[in-house]
């Protein structure tokens, strides 16, 4: 009855690689995400299949390595790689007046990472806010003010803009 | 999903008043937003052999930090029943031996060095003993880790009195007294400045244990269940152990341990069965189902008698025992050689790269593995 790691990796690994990349805006990082909690995933994965389903308990092991991730290794390696980002802060010649497509992928990445990580999980995985709380490891509320406040910062930018 | 609605007329701010987007706006964005960067989504299939690779290597690193914490909890359940009476050797007295450690308790930690030998030849049959394990053991002064440091039986040394030999034969060479029985303490003390005059590495104790120790030891535990993942061909006995689990008596854990010629890597496989019984046996007496307690390992300990040799170089058992205990939880990095076989004509003989091992034993006695282990990080047993 229970899955075995291989089925599990079979069927679910896409889709993690997918939902790392909208945490982290980064396919190099979301790929260091995955492998970590994947790593962690496989060495313990009696336990993993224990869980009444093994699929949402490994997305909160992910989830919390990314918002672990930020002291340390995350942080340097976010230096490193998201320079860039910072460019297209200080960009000045934004003339269009529709939001830049990409525009929104920066706004994404200043967000507080729980905030983002609220916003992942209800606009790309849909999953209702009593699971996305379940994930987060807080209340539901907690999860709503997040995403309500991360809301009202995407919407300052696009009247910014 | 109507829930949202309610939870964005919640947030208060000047942004509701009429000049940003719409809600739904900001939402559809996001969600375009997310379903546009879908395809920067990488391959999962090298990620999920890079997973596998990783989880081989964790896994080994894992049972060489359980064989590390074993062997030390080992030196620490050996020490503590020899309080009261003095077990071991003087200290050596052409060397200067580290002050004992509760004169170094009042600063910070020191570092700490240890060697554990296992030797032959306790059988009274075989022509002395050799010591068939030679195990370095370095605490940092943080204590954040234990390094640990097999060196080959094979390998060649220059054995202080005696010139060039095996490592190996330095506990014979200390210990063998024509006539008489073998001079236990005197083999330990030999090895250690043998080790010493390699490496530059002052010990602060050092354990021997003899295979007829190993066998009363298991024998005293009722046997002890050991796990091998391929079958073992006695080369001195008609014994033929299957892969798999076996719970063995001491004369089969001992006809085990010295097994090395049928083996693939010879030595190098033994010392990791050596690995395996000794976590075994660990577990044995640690497993509350058998009821061991302090008192009653100390009366199987005590049993050991000349089995067990000590050298503590003014440290107490207890002090020892107290260190141990504190350490023996930390991370443990095995750092390995490359083997140079060379068919000198004592046959057999290994050496080790000199430069590599030189800035290896530096490192001990400056407390700095942990340097030398980001610099080597190839070294490191995976």
């Amino acid at each position: 009855m229970s899955v075995t790691y291989e089925e599990f990796a079979d069927s679910r690994l896409t889709a993690l690689l997918r939902y790392a990349v909208m945490l982290t805006g980064d396919p190099h990082l979301a790929q260091d995400l995955v492998q970590e909690t994947m790593v962690r995933v496989q060495l313990n994965w009696r336990r993993v299949a224990r869980a009444d389903a093994p699929e949402r308990y490994v997305r909160r092991m992910l989830t919390n390595q990314y918002l672990d991730w930020q002291r340390g290794s995350w942080v340097r390696r976010v230096l490193l790689r998201a320079e860039p980002d910072e460019a297209v802060v200080v960009r000045p010649d934004h003339a269009e007046t529709t939001v830049d497509r990409d525009q929104v992928w920066t706004w994404l990445s200043r967000l507080p990472r729980r905030q983002r990580a609220a916003l992942v999980l209800r606009y790309y995985e849909d999953l209702p806010d009593a699971e996305i709380a379940e994930v987060l490891g807080c209340a539901v509320g907690t999860v709503r003010s997040a995403i309500s406040r991360a809301l009202a910062t995407l919407r300052a930018e696009f009247v910014e803009v | 999903m109507s829930d949202d609605i309610r939870v964005f007329d919640d947030s208060s701010g000047s942004d509701e008043s009429g000049t940003g987007p719409d809600a739904r706006l900001v939402e559809e964005e996001l969600r375009a937003a997310f379903a546009r960067y879908e395809p920067l989504a990488p391959d999962a299939g090298p990620l999920r052999a890079a997973i596998d690779r990783r989880v081989v290597r964790r896994r080994q690193r894992r049972r060489v930090a359980q064989v590390a914490g074993v062997a030390l909890a080992m030196l620490g359940v050996l020490a503590v029943p020899t309080f009261g009476r003095t077990v071991g050797v003087p200290p050596v007295p052409e060397l200067a031996a580290p002050p004992p450690l509760a004169a170094r308790s009042a600063g910070p930690a020191a570092p700490l060095d240890f060697l554990v030998l296992g030797v032959d030849g306790g059988d009274g049959r075989s022509n002395g003993h050799r010591a068939d394990t030679v195990l370095l053991v370095h605490v940092p002064a943080d204590r954040s880790r234990l390094y640990l440091v097999s060196l080959p039986r094979d390998l060649g040394v220059e054995v202080p009195g005696h010139g060039f030999g095996k490592l190996a034969s330095a506990f014979y060479l200390g210990s063998h007294r024509p006539g008489s029985r073998p001079d236990l303490a005197g083999g330990t003390m030999l090895t250690e400045r043998t080790v010493t005059a390699l490496t530059g590495i002052r010990f602060d104790a050092t354990a021997t244990l003899t295979y007829a120790g190993l066998r009363q030891l298991t024998d005293a535990l009722g046997g002890v269940r050991v796990c091998l993942p391929r079958q073992v061909r006695s080369h001195h006995t008609a014994r033929v152990f299957p892969a798999g689990c076996h719970r063995l008596d001491g004369a089969a854990a001992q006809d085990l341990l010295r097994q090395r010629y049928h083996l693939d890597q010879g030595a190098h496989d033994r010392d990791r069965n050596g690995q395996r019984f000794v976590e075994a046996l660990l577990h044995e007496v640690t497993d509350p189902a058998n009821g061991f307690n302090p008192v009653r390992v100390a009366e199987i300990v005590g049993a050991l008698g000349r089995n067990l040799v000590l050298s503590l170089h003014g440290t107490t058992p207890l002090e020892l025992f107290g260190t141990l205990r504190t350490v023996a939880a930390a991370d443990a990095v095995g750092i390995g050689w490359t083997y140079h076989p060379d068919r000198g004509p004592g046959g057999g003989i290994e050496s080790l790269d000199p430069a590599q091992s030189r800035s290896l034993f530096e490192a001990f006695g400056r407390d700095t593995l942990a340097e030398w282990v980001d610099r080597h990080p190839e070294r490191v047993t995976p």
